[in-house]
């Protein structure tokens, strides 16, 4: 492990990267309002790498849209904050969130394969990203992308190649490139390698930790694989349909987590330490966001809820410094995650545990 | 490059053969006599016989058909029944008189629509998008012919602005050498009408084709990178979407060759044009074998001519064409 | 099935509405046409004084006019929808029963079938349609069925190469395989599970084949090839202008211009309904 993922040597120094605060966000649908996001905090540190772990439609893709303004036009933040290197992008207009992407803040995006334009050639695509931010001459530019080139690991002879020459984990490298040519400051990943195999991914975030050892960004880590979050990630949130259940260090939560959703998403993470230990999914379904939800959204599908967990939600509140949990049940944690070992508490359809 | 195009050619010579042999064979299933398609019927016996056998007319099949493809490359096309003069006399002006009617209106129509497509896509929403769909959707089911009279009858005959039909005035154009007549303005004012009915026709259905291809090309992974690459609004749609979107389209060059030919047919019968489409049907409604044949024959050779240069024009835009 | 899907996804957009219930009023004008036309469309009219009622403008009596011999245009566009939509019918089914068939063929079989078959349509591609429907006419005489059948030699090819492509990529899918497997036979796969997967392209194609065999018959006419038995909307087009007097009487001329330009319309936007449902990010209205 690395600096990037230990805490305890990183001084924590300043104000954070990235700080969202209380973030609401709804679609306006034919069926009503579908609250994607809501009340989600958290912060990214300087330096350091935040993984944001969760099934899909949890709202995560809505989360990064939100962050760098691209939110489809049906949707709007209705409430909370974004501060990111002290401007509050929820208040910036178009022109001037234009400004702020890429050159401030990148994204790896999840279909890497086909996010170059077919038609122009991979190095001119990077030189655009350079020029349209920076006033910088054709001649210059083109030697800054050979730099990176080198860094990434691409031949520099393949500046002038087209897209569909270039094989799959090129194509992986060269976005890699063209999202680092501006030295941003926030790196966001989302799913980055999910069509990809093990090797090729291991292979991938080291490439990557190496560049953020010489360029100095932060990563915020988008997956619904929690093994790549914890292999490369200081700090961790955890969400579930539209708000962060649990969030805090890398370490604490993942030793010790507070969170009966976190503790299912440990069990379906094979363990290469103990192969007897089964393999064990959460069933059910994410939740419908659309219209008024009462209660906590894992209510349906959590072995440990009762009464309370489906008419309040539970506020995120602080467990021990920079580890926040919204769980009625916090209190029992030892007991649940016990309890969340054995399989049959995720599979018995019978009264859910009653906590002694 | 090289072996794409020589590939290419081979297959337009093949293609012109097939036309050519399909055109023999056809004008020969006649019933009666079959070389009442080569030789008028109304020249004396004598006259008849020396022509027979000029033709090659009295000789088995077989060396008919190479007596034909041989005067075909040498571009002769035998002798019309109604001047009796040699057919490649009377055509080589009309295919001129053609080719400058129908190659700029099409250039301009195609870019035109293009243009207009992409921007409607972009205005996507709203009246403008609905209504220029519906009008491009009813201008181009309007038939030309009928659309080129409508104009005559606003522009022509009520507002006097344009001239009713032909090439140039009747006698103005006597003494004057072909170059000087066809740079005239004359010429020009003539060639005004014809020229805006059939651009405005045509570019409806680029139009409507690259707005779909637009919105295709809209919910593309590329178009998403571009935006958080925080490109200009206008440089995406220029300079990305369209050249993606204009990939497809640009496979519909051939088909809208076809429909300009037709047209050419039909707009130059509207405004007395004296082009190739016209000739042909005014020799196919005096049975005029030769001239027919050879019309066609020519209006064919411009068709795979123009879908060479849009094959041509594809593997230049696209570089993932692969010559092989 | 097939029809009750195809009106679900038409009926959907406002457009598709719009041009199914004109086209299936047109449809209801041909049937009934005897009842619905003023008078016999070739009858010439006489008035009190014997004199021959040529180029009349519409009038009470003649509500669209008179041709320039004397004939009641209003019965005469009445008329004609019937070859408009005969014609135009004929052509796109039996341009489609060809062009599917051979697309499906050309396109499960492959190997030198489909390469053969593929040559053919390129060539038949190169080939400016009206022009050589022209020269067809003129070898084998003008009437509504040779009409026809030159206009399914020219059509059938894009309706095949667009089949074809389908084929290409349903070929691949599993339940091809898994049909193999099961023991069916080639004919039996291409027929019973391949087919009815492109029933909505071949749909949609018929439409747009049929928008173009209106608008190619009515050229025809209009160029004096039409059957002469038969007035067809572009044919009464081809009298006016033949006449020379077109321009004095624009009651002859515009009506049945605007009938092709309405029929012709509708079909385009019964046919783009259809395409849209297949892609909704067409849709418009």
């Amino acid at each position: 492990m690395d600096r990037k993922n230990d805490v305890e040597i990183q001084d924590i120094a300043g104000p954070p990267l990235l700080r969202m605060s209380s973030l609401s966000v709804a679609y306006r649908t034919e069926k009503g309002a579908v609250k994607a996001l809501e009340d989600v905090s958290f912060a990214i540190e300087k330096g350091l790498n935040f993984g944001l772990v969760g099934e899909s439609g949890c709202g995560k893709t809505t989360l990064l849209k939100a962050v760098v303004g691209a939110l489809p036009p049906n949707a709007a933040v209705t409430g909370g904050r974004i501060v990111f290197e002290g401007r509050e992008l929820t208040s910036l207009d178009n022109r001037q969130m234009r400004r702020i992407r890429w050159r401030r803040i990148s994204m790896i995006t999840q279909s890497a394969m086909n996010a170059l334009d077919p038609v122009y050639k991979v190095g001119d695509q990077i030189i655009e990203a350079i020029q349209a931010h920076q006033q910088v001459d054709a001649a210059a530019a083109k030697q800054r992308v050979e730099q990176m080139f080198a860094l990434v690991g691409i031949d520099r002879g393949r500046f002038s190649e087209y897209p569909h020459q270039f094989s799959g984990g090129m194509r992986q490298r060269a976005i890699i490139a063209m999202s680092l040519i501006l030295e941003p400051g926030l790196v966001i990943a989302d799913e980055p390698t999910t069509s990809l195999d093990v090797i090729v991914q291991d292979q991938i975030f080291k490439n990557i930790r190496k560049l953020q050892d010489l360029l100095g960004f932060s990563i915020l880590l988008v997956t619904h694989d929690i093994a790549v979050v914890i292999e490369n990630c200081a700090d961790i949130g955890v969400m579930y349909g539209g708000k962060i259940m649990e969030a805090g260090r890398m370490k604490d939560v993942i030793n010790q987590p507070f969170h009966p959703y976190t503790m299912g998403l440990k069990n379906a993470f094979p363990n290469i330490r103990d192969r007897r230990a089964e393999l064990i999914s959460i069933p059910g379904v994410p939740p419908s966001l659309l219209g008024e939800l009462r209660g906590c959204r894992f209510f349906s599908r959590c072995p440990f809820s009762t009464e309370i967990c489906a008419v309040e939600a539970p506020p995120l509140v602080e467990v021990e410094p920079r580890h926040r949990v919204a769980c009625h049940h916090m209190a029992h944690a030892g007991q649940m995650r016990q309890g969340a070992k054995r399989a049959e508490t995720w599979l018995s359809k019978s009264p859910k545990e009653v906590f002694s | 490059m090289g072996k794409y195009i020589v590939k290419r050619v081979l297959f337009m010579i093949l293609t012109f053969y097939v036309l050519a042999t399909l055109m023999f064979f056809l004008f020969r299933m006649l019933p009666g006599d079959p070389t009442m398609t080569v030789i008028s019927a109304a020249l004396n016996p004598k006259a008849q016989e020396e022509m027979k056998r000029q033709f090659g007319l009295d000789k088995p099949v077989h060396e008919q058909y190479l007596v034909y493809l041989k005067n075909i490359a040498l571009v002769d096309f035998g002798y019309s029944f109604q001047h009796t003069r040699k057919v490649s006399d009377m055509i080589s002006g009309r295919m001129l008189n053609t080719v400058l009617l129908i190659l700029p209106s099409m250039i301009a129509a195609y870019a035109l629509g293009i243009f207009l497509g992409a921007w409607i896509a972009w205005k996507r929403g709203g009246k403008l998008e609905i209504g220029t769909v519906i009008a491009s959707t009813a201008f181009q089911s309007a038939p030309v012919f009928w659309l080129g009279m409508l104009a005559i009858f606003v522009f022509s005959v009520h507002l006097d602005i344009f001239p009713i039909g032909h090439i140039v005035s009747p006698g103005s154009h006597h003494g004057k050498s072909p170059l000087a007549v066809y740079f005239s303005l004359d010429f020009l004012h003539h060639l005004a009408l014809p020229f805006i009915v059939n651009t405005l026709y045509n570019l409806c259905f680029p139009l409507l084709l690259m707005r779909s291809s637009m919105l295709e090309t809209f919910g593309e992974d590329f178009i998403e990178l571009c935006k958080l690459k925080g490109l200009r609004e206008r440089r995406i749609i220029y300079k990305h979407a369209m050249r993606n979107s204009f990939l497809p389209i640009a496979t519909t060059i051939p088909l809208i060759l076809g429909w300009a030919v037709a047209g050419s047919v039909v707009i130059e019968t509207v405004f007395s044009w004296p082009g190739l489409g016209l000739l042909m049907v005014e020799a196919v409604q005096r049975s005029d074998y030769p001239v027919v044949q050879a019309c066609f024959l020519l209006i064919a050779v411009l068709t795979i001519l123009g879908n060479f240069a849009a094959d041509l024009l594809y593997g230049i835009l696209d570089p993932r064409v692969v010559y092989d | 099935m097939v029809i009750r899907d195809f009106l679900k996804r038409v009926s959907s957009s406002k457009l598709g509405v719009c041009g199914l219930v004109t086209f299936l009023l047109c449809v209801l004008v041909a049937l009934f046409a005897p009842v619905l036309a003023p008078y016999d469309p070739m009858m010439k009219h006489y008035d009190a004084a014997n004199r021959l009622e040529k180029l009349k403008p519409p009038s009470e009596r003649h509500w669209l006019g008179t041709t320039i011999l004397g004939r009641d245009v209003f019965s005469q566009l009445i008329w004609g929808v019937r070859p408009a939509l005969i014609i135009g019918l004929c052509t796109a089914l039996g341009t489609i029963v060809i062009g599917v068939n051979i697309g499906l063929i050309s396109g499960y079989y492959g190997g030198w079938l489909d390469n053969l078959l593929m040559r053919i349509t390129d060539i038949f591609m190169a080939v400016p349609f009206l022009p050589f429907i022209i020269v067809i006419l003129s070898l084998t005489g003008k009437s509504i069925w040779t009409i026809t059948l030159a206009m399914m030699i020219i059509l059938w090819r894009s309706t095949a190469r667009v089949i074809r492509a389908q084929v290409l990529t349903l070929r691949q899918r599993p339940f091809v395989d898994a049909a193999r497997i099961s023991g069916a036979g080639n004919l039996k796969i291409i027929y019973r599970e391949i087919a009815p997967n492109i029933m909505p392209i071949a749909l949609v194609n018929v439409a747009f084949n049929l928008a173009w065999a209106i608008i190619t018959e009515a050229s025809i006419g209009f160029l004096g090839f039409g059957d002469p038995e038969v007035l067809s909307w572009g044919t009464i087009i081809y009298q006016a202008f033949a006449s020379e007097m077109s321009y004095k009487a624009w009651w002859w001329v515009v009506p049945p211009g605007a009938a092709i330009m309405i029929l012709v319309t509708a079909v385009y936007f019964i046919g783009r309904a259809y395409e849209e449902m297949i892609n909704p990010r067409l849709k418009s209205w």
